[in-house]
């Protein structure tokens, strides 16, 4: 055997095995198709952005609902999505969040926010009112805090 | 309605890319088919750098004011060519059943794309945190607003989120489900030109093969249209494919529009994402070799284009203050086990075939293996493992850089290339087998 006809025979099988591997895809695509299917095409568009985003997808609805487009708000939540969903959600809405409580509490003594949206935990201020509570499944409670 | 719109909003993006492409001249006429593949790359980020432009000089984001200049130079060449219009590149001299194999293969693939691409919302979080983000911020803005760049922390190019804005536009609002599709069309067009590449070179059956393989890489399906659809990496990989065969056209005979049209691409790929950048400047060093071994110097002057789109891009942020930049995000940083982390996490991702299939398998295998080489088929080498090696490069030297995060990604840019170069290596081995190739 020339090393010419062993690279030959050892490129093709490579070949073969990857042609073989690509039908493959196509049949376990198109069967999981079906899967994906049934799992997404009866969710309405928010239950499919829950799906994805969890339940920070309903803490930013709420927010969004009770708070003006230019306001600032300083957000508590140990979630590490929470900045950049945040934006995505709320923008013009300018918010700042931290899942540090001791950061959060000593900026929200600052009074710099027009509000204080807080996903599971408490918090009670003197310069700040509660103004919204939602529970939420899976014993979630979101908290809304307007600046007196 | 929307996916309607915007598939339609496609379309024009890809009629005014194919209208430059052929009032300017940027390709000889008998590479239609390439043209087709080029036109929607060109026409999104013309288009792109249309509101690019317009947000610099305070010209309003309306509809009218971005389509009208279109319309006319469309209205021009409809009026220049009605008559000349051919379709002949459609027509083929014989199928066989292996083609019509091929051909469903790769329609039922399209198909699950495009169905998983409307399936759902913007699922990536480089889609959601960066890309559709700031196209969001400028929709809303009405512009590009500096300030809202540095809120979202970011000094990214603007091509591929001024391409969402264009969208959101027309529609007249935020959808990121349908505008998905810019990355459904980006996997489309990109089969297109590496179709129309290999058609060229090699028999139907090699190209329609080849075109498969690539279409069913589980990484470009899912980039395509499936869960990852919405990030730069698809676009960044059609980019710098087609820059590379323009580059690869250009050396066969030094022609001047070659080289203006590589130019031209190379501009925006390098404000696709910044590791376009290594590609400019790994294309351009071999296009000056050519230039300085045939004594062309007035070509020089052509590498002005992308020069001044880099430059330009780098003065904005800085005038306008962006503290956010990669450099600041990933300083300098070098340790062993970082070292030793960055070539066994690449070379682990090479060998996932769940991801890439037998793609970088069969690359690496075919270029240890010393298949005979023609001139292309290095080209293609120096641009994959230039790529490859800069993307190892700051693994290791770069802070919060690691393969895991990212490599599958990355690879993406390189992998159409990859896949042509292993049809032209499999090609020289196969020469004797009359049926599979000329």
């Amino acid at each position: 055997m020339t090393p010419l006809s062993l690279k030959r025979k050892i490129l093709l099988l490579l070949l073969l095995i990857w042609i073989v591997l690509s039908f493959l895809s196509v049949f376990y695509n198109a069967v999981k198709s079906v899967s994906e299917a049934k799992a997404w095409l009866p969710l309405s568009d928010s239950e499919k952005r829950q799906k994805i985003f969890g339940n920070l997808h309903p803490f930013f609805i709420f927010i969004k609902t009770h708070t003006e487009k230019n306001s600032n708000i300083l957000i508590f939540s140990d979630d590490a999505k929470t900045y950049y969903l945040g934006i995505y959600y709320l923008y013009p809405r300018i918010i700042y969040t931290t899942e540090n409580i001791k950061e959060f509490s000593f900026l929200a003594k600052t009074l710099k926010y027009d509000y204080i949206a807080i996903f599971n935990n408490n918090f009670s201020g003197n310069n700040y009112k509660l103004i919204k509570v939602q529970n939420f499944e899976g014993n979630n409670r979101f908290q809304l805090l307007k600046r007196k | 309605m929307n996916i309607f719109i915007v598939l339609i909003t496609i379309l024009f993006m890809s009629f005014v890319g194919y209208v430059v492409i052929r009032l300017f001249t940027l390709l000889p006429k008998k590479m239609v088919l390439f043209t087709i593949g080029c036109s929607y790359g060109l026409g999104a980020g013309l288009i792109s750098l249309q509101l690019y432009l317009y947000s610099r000089f305070n010209i309003s984001w309306s509809k009218e004011s971005l389509i009208f200049p279109w319309i006319i130079l469309i209205v021009l060449f409809l009026f220049k060519n009605m008559k000349k219009m051919s379709f002949k590149f459609l027509r083929t001299k014989k199928t066989e059943p292996i083609h019509i194999v091929f051909i469903i293969m790769i329609l039922i693939t399209v198909s699950y794309v495009f169905f998983e691409v409307l399936l759902r919302p913007v699922t990536v979080w480089d889609g959601w945190a960066i890309w559709l983000l700031r196209a969001k911020l400028f929709f809303i803005d009405g512009k590009i607003n500096s300030l809202a760049l540095n809120y979202v922390k970011s000094d990214y190019p603007l091509i591929i989120s001024l391409l969402n804005t264009f969208i959101y536009l027309i529609l007249g609002k935020v959808d990121d489900s349908a505008v998905l599709l810019t990355s459904f069309a980006f996997y489309i067009f990109l089969a297109i030109g590496l179709f129309s590449v290999l058609k060229n070179k090699f028999s139907l059956t090699y190209a329609l093969l080849f075109t498969f393989l690539l279409m069913t890489i589980q990484t470009f399906v899912r980039q395509g249209g499936r869960l990852e659809a919405g990030q730069a990496d698809l676009p960044l990989g059609y980019y710098i494919f087609i820059s590379t065969i323009f580059l690869i056209e250009y050396l066969k005979n030094s022609s001047a529009k070659f080289l203006l049209s590589l130019n031209i691409f190379l501009g925006i790929t390098i404000l696709v994402k910044p590791e376009g950048l290594f590609t400019a400047v790994a294309i351009s060093v071999i296009a000056i070799f050519n230039i300085h071994m045939k004594k062309i110097y007035h070509q020089l002057k052509f590498f002005i284009i992308w020069i001044i789109f880099f430059l330009d891009w780098e003065i904005y942020k800085k005038f306008n203050n962006l503290k956010y930049t990669y450099i600041s995000a990933h300083p300098l940083e070098m340790t062993w086990g970082k070292t030793l982390n960055a070539i066994w996490g690449t070379l682990k991702e090479l060998v996932n075939i769940k991801s890439w299939n037998l793609l970088w398998v069969s690359y690496f295998a075919s270029l240890l293996m010393k298949v005979p080489r023609n001139e292309t088929s290095k080209i293609l080498n120096i641009i994959i493992l230039s790529q490859l090696g800069a993307y190892i490069f700051m693994y290791i030297f770069t802070a919060r850089n690691t393969p895991e995060s990212s490599i599958e990604r990355l690879l993406v840019h390189i992998a159409p290339l990859g896949v042509y170069s292993i049809a032209i290596s499999m090609r020289q081995l196969l020469k004797n087998f009359q049926n599979i190739s000329h």
